[in-house]
């Protein structure tokens, strides 16, 4: 009960494939819970939006 | 004879998107371009298929933790990622996790 409990890694895993189109932290800032971390954008690996085409 | 793209159809600084694509046309009969804003069908957005930015935020990471130090990102701006795919790993706190072990 009383051993240090080694570091845990939290990953953060995309929600659905998609397009990183921006990163809201810098590596080694401190995150809050429910803080915005990065945007985003759905969309297939040959484009990034389905209505490209247009 | 062609469009020129001359309005900001997206808003500068991230702020919502109101419309998911704009699509440009030429009337010629009325020698004036037109601009189309193409909205997707519901059934397209409830499949996951916005083509609007979403932001993710940093996850509940375990009781009594709100806070974590951003260790590396796996993908850069431009990246693809596949859905479920690690993009980022955060380490949390050592003390805070000890004291967690304790009221276990």
């Amino acid at each position: 009960m009383l051993t240090t409990h080694p570091q845990i890694d939290v990953t953060v895993n995309a929600p659905k494939a998609g397009t990183i189109v921006e990163l809201l932290a810098q590596e080694e800032q401190t995150v809050t819970v429910g803080q915005d971390l990065f945007k985003i954008e759905p969309g297939d690996r040959t484009s990034s939006s389905p209505y490209s085409h247009m | 004879m062609y469009c020129v793209r001359n309005i900001p159809f997206r808003p500068k600084g991230g702020g919502p998107h109101p419309y998911t694509q704009v699509k440009f046309s030429f009337n010629m009969s009325a020698q004036r371009c037109v601009v189309h804003h193409v909205i997707p069908p519901p059934f397209l957005l409830s499949l996951g298929y916005n083509t609007a930015a979403e932001t993710v935020k940093v996850p509940p990471m375990a009781e009594s933790i709100s806070e974590g130090t951003l260790r590396t990102w796996s993908k850069q701006v431009g990246d693809f990622v596949a859905a479920d795919e690690e993009v980022a790993t955060i380490e949390t706190d050592k003390v805070f996790l000890f004291l967690f072990n304790v009221f276990a």
